[in-house]
């Protein structure tokens, strides 16, 4: 499966490339990424993925396989196998930098293969969530460009606030499109509420609370606006119930 | 006269014919349901198996101590450990002398061939503990190139088995010219290109589950002097035959037993890597050993069905007299050839010329090997597949004739007065009378009525489109006559074995080979004995599916159980009779030709006197004033093997609803009259027929196997595999003509099959004729909105206001273009039934 994507880094090209070839910190940037070792051009890591009730550790290790300074070009070789034997993944990536007047325009193309459970269950929405991935990546990367390292706990914590109040209303199916994209806090919290109409994941009022702990992804919040727009109306009517039950409950 | 009066009120009234509730079901409904899960024996292990996320690749290493290590786990067991002893799983019909066949190992020893093969096998005290330790063997694979396009299969682009050099399997050739029983059909489509009418179609078959509701699940236990094995399958005696072949065990050594057996449609006419895992663990570990698996372990490693491409030529004169057929088939194999494998879609050889009189015919079937989960029977093993064809593109001569599909269909088949009716396949069609089934049909259905509301739809431009899909359809079933299959090269006969028990109480035990796993043997097996001995129902008792019992057997498949498994039984019920007509003779100092068997009891003809059938068996018990040199037993045995097949036939007219702004599909009337010969029990026939119709109309509209570009299967669940449930038909009207069979004694034909058979074309029919005047011809299977939606704008390019892809993903230009394209096409199809 092939993805592509476009972002646009608010910092010269240099800065950005030099950025990019520390590869901890852009690493670090990827949601539930962690690497643990860097020799050369070779990395070794871990990614801790939950896809509802199903929960993946990738162990697997990286290369940049090119760095071209001058076309401002790098590709990675990434592959992991769950340590449960859930499946392995692998992603071919690259990612080319284009000046864009001061700031950087960031193409990246990721030659994705899944296999096992996640493929079995998430393929359908596997873009919508690389998509949505992207966001948080950038989000991070930004700060890492502006203001160095980040803690990768952070980009989660965002991601982790509890329910606000409107999350009902929020969540129709415009709604839930937009947050895919943008208000973190309603996708995840909306996401894990249309769980139990929609998708294996078992109901959690507020599941982020403990990902803060884990330093976990829960594809299964990342994926659930895009499942509840899928499933359309009876998902979303679960989904307004549970969040206006949540926001009752909250009150007193 | 009084004498034959009491007769009279005494003689039970019939009991074939009734619509008698299955004895078996009170049991079965108020759980008290025998699955082989429920098996629970002392000490008993449990296995879990470890399976490739890969379609293809190199095992290059298996680390299995951590899964020793763990709690409770007894044994792991890898390819390599029992190599030498697995041997491979049997391919009984292969269809072609040079059939490239790769071996198939139960448990995958160096190389993984779909993404779902075991690779090895945890045995542990407890079914929890072994699927834990499951998740700790970890295996090294070296992916390799897997072949998954069917097509590209064939061009074999990419192997499924690099070491045999290619991925065809066999190709499997009739024509009616060679065989003698019609003309050449490529002379036949010459002379229609000049001046006649030649129709070239591509037809999809997709790859579908056959989804029976339990899950596989198997117990073996080796501790007795014969192995038992309970195991949840359609065939207890083959399995028995080739679990002694294969494994190299004696047979008198293995008893195989299939208690009760929760639905199969063909998904359980198969011998097993399960089985054999269990067969030898329990072996080598000396303790009963169960394997039950999950859902998506179902979904993803039982055998699939269908998956076939589909090419036809048919030439006709510009009347739209059909002159010749020509099918060349490509048939999905999966990654090895399963037990009947490349003998499904011949079973359909000699079915596409179907009801119509076709002078020449030829079929080519080409088997191919890809990397994917492997294909067998699924209901009606290559007859729908025949069905849907020819029905299919008799629609689109129709068109071209410009006349009503219903004309066209009455023009080329064999009119009543013609049968008994020799096929241009060669076969004879005993009896059948389709005008009418049809007439019968069309009354019911209000065709022309219908037609005329399509009409005015058509004219005020509806949104809502009527579409009406004929399907006029006919099959072989009661496989089979052994001659034939010997012919065919199958491994094995078509025959059935019955015995009747008198007991001494008069109370009688049937046994039959035949085994059923939710067809109601029990019950219509009980009506024919009750009429055959005079004796009352309930007072016979029909035992089945376990080889100690019922020791021979080819069992149920094919819609064969009633037309070759109760023929058996009658002729071995006569036997009894002839028997106790001696003794009956002897008892009551008369001549045998002075007895008269009627309502259970022998009478001396023109006397009162007489005895029941009960009375002799209790003398015959007791054997102290049997005639000399007759044996002290009723008991009688029959084998029955049929001398041809069974031909029912039926008309099915379906009506649906499009909208052609969504593309959604809703039935609005489906009507169907089967011609099954006679009928032994009308309420179990019409629960085959609505289970048979929903499963047909289920590939129509929503099922499909999707396998992704990495050659995992990503609809693995019921989310995803659309199986329907009652909320997503409609009611069918459904009624019967009779033209009793000739072929066997109570005149019944098959209907197992008939009702998955008929419905699919008749549906997909109705769709296509729904949106024709779009300039459609076909829709791919399943008819989702998407594909609908996609056929309805092939010109206008989705329309003057192109739906924006953000806002209903499966509209996407990509998803909706290729139509293998993985779980966004299944996504489509959810959609399509959450309409």
């Amino acid at each position: 499966m092939e993805l592509t994507h476009t972002f646009t880094v608010p910092a010269s090209i240099e800065t950005t490339w030099s950025a990019f070839n520390d590869i901890e910190s852009v690493a670090g940037c990827f949601p539930g990424a962690v690497v643990t070792g860097v020799d050369g051009d070779d990395f070794t890591g871990t990614c801790k993925v939950k896809l509802g009730p199903v929960a993946m550790v990738y162990n697997g290790t990286g290369t940049f396989v090119e760095k071209n300074e001058e076309a401002k070009r790098f590709v990675v070789n990434a592959k992991g196998k769950d340590k449960r034997g859930n499946g392995t993944a692998g992603a071919l990536v690259t990612a080319t930098m284009t000046d864009v007047g001061g700031a950087t325009e960031v193409n990246v193309l990721t030659e994705l293969t899944i296999t096992g459970k996640p493929a079995q269950f998430g393929r359908g929405v596997i873009e919508d969530i690389s998509n949505k991935l992207l966001g948080q990546f950038v989000a991070c990367l930004e700060k890492t460009v502006n203001d160095g390292p980040p803690e990768a706990a952070e980009v989660l914590t965002d991601a982790a606030a509890p329910v606000p109040d409107d999350g009902a209303g929020a969540a129709g199916p415009a709604a839930a499109d937009e947050t895919a994209t943008s208000s973190d806090p309603v996708a995840s919290s909306a996401a894990s509420g249309s769980a139990a109409p929609a998708a294996p994941t078992p109901i959690r009022p507020v599941p982020n609370r403990q990902h803060t702990a884990d330093d976990s992804l829960d594809l299964g919040a990342t994926v659930l606006p895009i499942l509840a727009r899928t499933y359309g109306a009876q998902a979303l009517a679960g989904l307004g119930l549970l969040a206006l039950l949540i926001w009752w409950i909250r009150r007193d | 006269m009084t004498v034959t009066e009491d007769r009279a009120e005494t003689a039970p009234k019939a009991e074939v014919g009734q619509a008698r509730r299955r004895k078996e079901d009170q049991r079965l409904i108020t759980g008290r349901t025998k699955w082989t899960d429920n098996i629970q024996l002392p000490g008993m292990l449990h296995l879990a198996m470890v399976r490739s996320p890969f379609a293809h690749a190199r095992i290059t290493n298996i680390d299995v101590e951590a899964a020793k290590a763990s709690p409770n786990v007894v044994s792991v067991l890898t390819g390599a450990d029992v190599a030498d002893e697995q041997g491979g799983l049997p391919n009984a019909w292969p269809i072609t002398p040079d059939q490239v066949t790769p071996n198939h190992p139960s448990i995958a020893v160096d190389r993984v061939t779909f993404a779902g093969e075991i690779v090895a096998v945890v045995v542990a005290r407890s079914a929890a503990a072994a699927r834990d330790a499951v998740e700790l063997v970890d295996v090294d694979y070296e992916e390799l190139p897997a072949a998954l396009d069917l097509k590209e299969a064939a061009e074999d682009k990419v192997l499924a088995h690099p070491d045999l050099g290619t991925n065809k399997s066999a190709l499997w050739v009739f024509d009616s010219e060679t065989a003698g029983s019609g003309s050449g059909v490529d002379a036949a489509i010459e002379a229609a290109r000049d001046g006649g009418i030649v129709i070239e179609r591509e037809y999809r078959q997709q790859r579908l589950i056959p989804a029976f509701m339990e899950p596989r699940s198997c117990v073996v236990d080796p501790t007795g002097d014969q192995i038992v094995v309970w195991t949840a399958t359609q065939i207890p005696h083959i399995l028995r035959f080739l679990m002694a072949a294969v494994l190299g065990y004696p047979e008198s050594k293995i008893r195989v037993i299939a208690p009760d057996v929760g639905g199969g449609f063909g998904g359980k006419l198969q011998t097993t890597p399960e089985e054999w895992i269990t067969f030898m663990a329990a072996r080598r570990l000396g303790k009963p050993c169960k394997y039950t698996e999950s859902r998506s372990e179902s979904l993803i490693a039982a055998h699939h069905g269908r998956d076939q491409w589909q090419k036809l030529t048919l030439s006709a004169e510009k009347d739209g007299t059909v002159t010749g057929l020509k099918v060349e088939l490509l048939a999905d194999l999966g990654s090895y050839v399963a037990l009947m494998g490349g003998g499904v879609p011949v079973l359909g050889a000699f079915m596409y010329n179907s009801i119509y009189k076709f002078p020449a015919y030829q079929f080519n079937c080409q088997t191919v090997l890809t990397n994917k989960t492997w294909t067998d029977a699924y209901r009606g093993a290559g007859r729908p597949e025949a069905t849907f064809a020819i029905e299919r593109i008799m629609d689109e001569l129709a068109a071209e004739v410009g006349v009503d599909p219903m004309a066209i269909r009455e023009q080329n088949w064999i009119t009543h007065e013609e049968f008994p009716f020799t096929s241009v396949a060669g076969l004879e069609y005993d009896s059948g009378n389709y005008e009418a089934a049809t007439e019968k049909a069309k009354k019911m259905f209000g065709y022309d009525a219908l037609r005329a509301e399509q009409e005015q739809r058509r004219a005020s431009e509806d949104p809502v489109q009527l579409g009406i899909g004929i399907s006029t359809f006919t099959e072989m079933c009661g496989l089979a006559p052994s001659r034939i299959l010997g012919a065919l090269d199958y491994g094995a006969g078509g025959w059935e074995h019955a015995s009747v028990r008198m007991l001494p109480t008069g109370k009688v035990e049937v046994l039959t080979g035949s085994s059923a796993h939710g067809q109601g043997h029990e019950t219509a097996w009980s009506q024919i004995v009750a009429d055959r001995l005079g004796v009352p129902f309930e007072d016979v008792e029909v035992l089945h599916g376990d080889t100690q019992i019922a020791h021979k057997g080819m069992d149920t498949y094919g819609s064969r159980s009633l037309v070759v498994g109760g023929e058996a039984v009658i002729k071995a019920a006569d036997k009894v009779i002839e028997k106790a007509k001696v003794i009956a003779a002897h008892l009551l100092e008369a001549s045998v030709d002075d007895l008269e068997f009627s309502g259970g009891r022998f009478g001396v003809k023109g006397t009162d006197q007489g005895l029941a059938m009960a009375e002799i068996a209790l003398a015959t018990f007791a054997a102290h004033n049997l005639p000399d040199g007759v044996e002290a037993s009723l008991d009688s045995d029959a084998t029955f093997d049929p001398v041809s097949f069974s031909y029912p036939h039926g008309t099915h007219l379906c009506a649906v609803e499009i909208d052609t702004e969504t593309g959604a599909v809703a039935m609005r009337k489906y009507v169907a009259v089967d011609d099954i010969g006679t009928i032994v029990n009308p309420l179990i026939v019409e629960g085959q027929v609505h289970g048979g119709l929903v499963q047909g109309i289920a590939q129509a509209l929503w099922e499909e196997a999707v396998h992704d570009d990495a050659g995992t299967l990503v609809s693995a669940s019921f989310v995803d595999y659309l199986v329907p449930t009652a909320a997503d038909t409609i009611s069918f009207d459904t009624a019967h003509t009779t033209s009793p069979s000739t072929t066997n004694t109570l005149g019944t034909k098959g209907v197992g099959e008939a009702g998955c058979i008929a419905s699919t074309p008749a549906v997909v029919n109705a769709v296509v004729d729904a949106i024709r005047h779009f300039g459609v011809n076909d829709v791919q299977m399943p008819c989702t909105p998407a594909r609908v939606y996609k056929a309805i704008h092939q010109q206008d390019q989705g329309g003057e206001t192109p739906t924006p892809g953000g806002a209903a993903p499966h509209f996407d230009e990509a998803d909706v273009a290729d139509r293998s394209a993985g779980a966004t096409d299944g996504a489509a199809a959810q959609a399509g039934d959450h309409q």
